[in-house]
């Protein structure tokens, strides 16, 4: 049977904004203000729900190349966490070859992925060798394409100054591009 | 020979299950770790206390109401009322009941009768901040600036729920009637009529804070940094980081390749400013016909230290918006932002520092992160605000603050 989750959300934020809101006591300033933020929440789930798994998918990829990139300077800066880099890289790469990997999973090796990454930066410290400004600057220049995800992910939120900058979703998860 | 690195894993695992279920060893390691003002230190300390509490309901306004009159009992001489009493909207970190007070030991002023707020925090607020040094901070600018003229405080919820300050109500609105503007109040519009007269006393109150001789002031609950040294920047870092610790949902290394950058890049500072911590629009009131300031709000974030913290804030592209050509960039949706940093010197007789606002743009996006990341998922998950649906929908704004952070660090890379 087809999913109708989106459709239940759309009716849920014309709900509020046509019947709710106008009902509201105009005395009471915090209702109302919520009462909107309710209805928007509706309309971004309802916009974004059919996008999850590839959110899901993008953020483990972007994860698994971090980690593959910063294997070498782990190597040399702790060993010990490099063998914990090598097993979750190839447990998350795995993840994404079986197709029935659930949302729960996905997450959660994202996560995992990236306290690793944590550490590693921890353990550079504000130390400015090499190696150091190595493991810094990888995190630093990857992160420019995961923060274009999520703000493209957010968009329908209104905060950004210049929406029109920020690059469509589809796009995003089409190229697959994690840096 | 030990991998220090398998032992912040190590750490970081375990950290992770005890933000969850919290307890005071947490803050305790914390606390040490990362030195910051001692009234900070204490307000993080309480709420972690605080945190394995079951969650209580937002109080009601019999509630509220209740509390105000066991409170007022004590504060005032002879018979006494309150009428009218109601929620204000507006903001995202604070419970704000408006009233109105008769009592004959006002009888001097405004023929008994008074307009007042309670401004109190919720269970748990987005940000942790002392009624305490608010009051202090409002009292010590109220020759200044325009500010709500503070009444009374309940330092330690002997009488509310939570601790309170009570100040006067001022007339004014935050946003122009005809202009729809975020929750917040941020990056709000206020139209080509407003904009010069709000633009200038901007500026000018601005300047007036940060050189104002607070030396005569009752300022005990600040530390006062060292000229010459990193105290102020370090104390505001260490702080974001206490709070990451506790709050976090979830590791995201980009804040701690931040941290690290802060860490080495700690300003020196040169004059110790009073500073607002959170001046912008949706922060102050304004009369819309006559375009006049009549109150600066929300103290919380104040503190003594660098005036490029401030500076930072309030360019903030966040903060502010494009004009209608899309390319002039309005500080606070008011003035342009070369034309800001001109009157400012101007007006102030302090230079703005280019390295200092870099350094302070990187620490306000990384507070700001660790904010709206941190704590209002923590709160949010349990259940601790009047305004948790607001608080998730900031997530919104979180990684155009990140991307920010990340490309003032970049710059400082190839510059």
């Amino acid at each position: 049977m087809a999913d109708h989750t989106r459709n239940m959300l759309a009716a849920a934020a014309r709900a509020m904004d046509e019947v709710i809101r106008p009902a509201l006591d105009p005395g009471q300033p915090l209702a109302q203000e919520q009462a909107r933020i309710v209805s928007s929440i509706l309309a971004f789930v309802e916009g974004r729900w059919d996008w999850a798994h590839a959110r899901h998918v993008f953020e483990l990829r972007h994860f698994i190349d971090v980690v593959g990139e910063l294997e070498p300077h782990a190597r040399r800066l702790s060993p010990g966490l490099a063998e914990r880099f090598a097993a979750e890289r190839d447990r998350a790469t795995g993840l994404l070859d079986d197709a029935m990997t659930d949302a729960d999973s996905l997450q959660s090796s994202a996560r995992a992925l990236a306290t690793l990454v944590t550490a590693l930066v921890r353990a550079v410290g504000s130390r400015d060798d090499e190696d150091a400004q190595q493991v810094n600057w990888i995190v630093l220049r990857s992160s420019r394409a995961f923060l274009r995800a999520q703000r493209s992910w957010f968009l329908p939120t209104g905060w950004e100054a210049r929406p029109a900058d920020i690059v469509p979703l589809n796009t995003i998860y089409a190229t697959g591009a994690t840096d | 020979m030990t991998d220090v690195g398998l032992e912040i894993l190590r750490a970081l695992q375990a950290n992770e299950q005890l933000r969850e279920a919290p307890n005071e060893g947490l803050a305790v390691a914390v606390r040490g770790q990362f030195p910051t003002e001692d009234e900070f230190a204490d307000m993080l300390d309480r709420r972690m206390r605080r945190r394995r509490m079951p969650r209580r309901p937002t109080p009601s306004l019999d509630e509220v109401e209740r509390c105000l009159r066991s409170f007022l009992k004590v504060q005032l001489e002879g018979p006494f009322d309150v009428r009218d009493v109601r929620w204000l909207s507006g903001g995202a970190s604070k419970i704000q009941v408006a009233f109105t007070l008769l009592s004959s030991a006002l009888a001097h002023e405004q023929e008994g009768s008074v307009d007042l707020v309670i401004r109190m925090e919720p269970q748990e607020s987005l940000n942790s901040t002392s009624r305490r040094r608010e009051f202090q901070l409002i009292e010590a600018v109220r020759e200044t600036v325009p500010v709500p003229r503070p009444y009374w405080i309940d330092v330690d919820a002997d009488w509310f729920p939570e601790p309170t300050l009570i100040y006067e109500l001022v007339r004014g609105t935050n946003k122009v009637s005809t202009i729809e503007g975020r929750p917040t109040g941020t990056g709000n519009s206020f139209g080509s009529r407003l904009r010069p007269a709000l633009g200038r006393r901007f500026v000018e109150d601005l300047a007036k804070i940060h050189t104002l001789d607070f030396s005569g002031a009752d300022l005990g609950a600040f530390d006062l940094p060292r000229v010459g040294t990193t105290d102020t920047a370090l104390w505001q870092l260490n702080r974001a980081r206490r709070i990451w610790e506790e709050d976090r949902p979830e590791d995201f290394p980009l804040i701690d390749v931040a941290a690290n950058w802060l860490h080495r890049n700690l300003p020196v500072l040169d004059h110790v400013s009073l500073l607002h911590g959170d001046f912008r629009g949706g922060n102050f009131l304004f009369d819309e016909e006559s375009g006049e300031i009549t109150a600066w709000l929300d103290w919380e974030r104040g503190h003594l230290g660098d005036r490029h913290r401030d500076l930072a804030w309030i360019t903030s592209p966040t903060f502010g918006h494009y004009d209608d050509d899309g390319t002039t960039f309005l500080v606070s949706g008011l003035v342009p932002l070369e034309e800001f940093y001109e009157r400012y010197e101007k007006l102030s007789g302090l230079f703005v520092d280019p390295e200092r606002l870099r350094f302070y743009r990187v620490l306000n996006n990384y507070q700001l992160v660790i904010s709206t990341l941190g704590t209002a998922y923590r709160v949010t998950r349990l259940g601790r605000t009047h305004q948790d649906v607001l608080l998730t929908w900031l997530e919104g704004v979180v990684y155009s603050m990140a991307e920010q952070l990340r490309t003032a660090m970049e710059e400082d890379r190839h510059g």
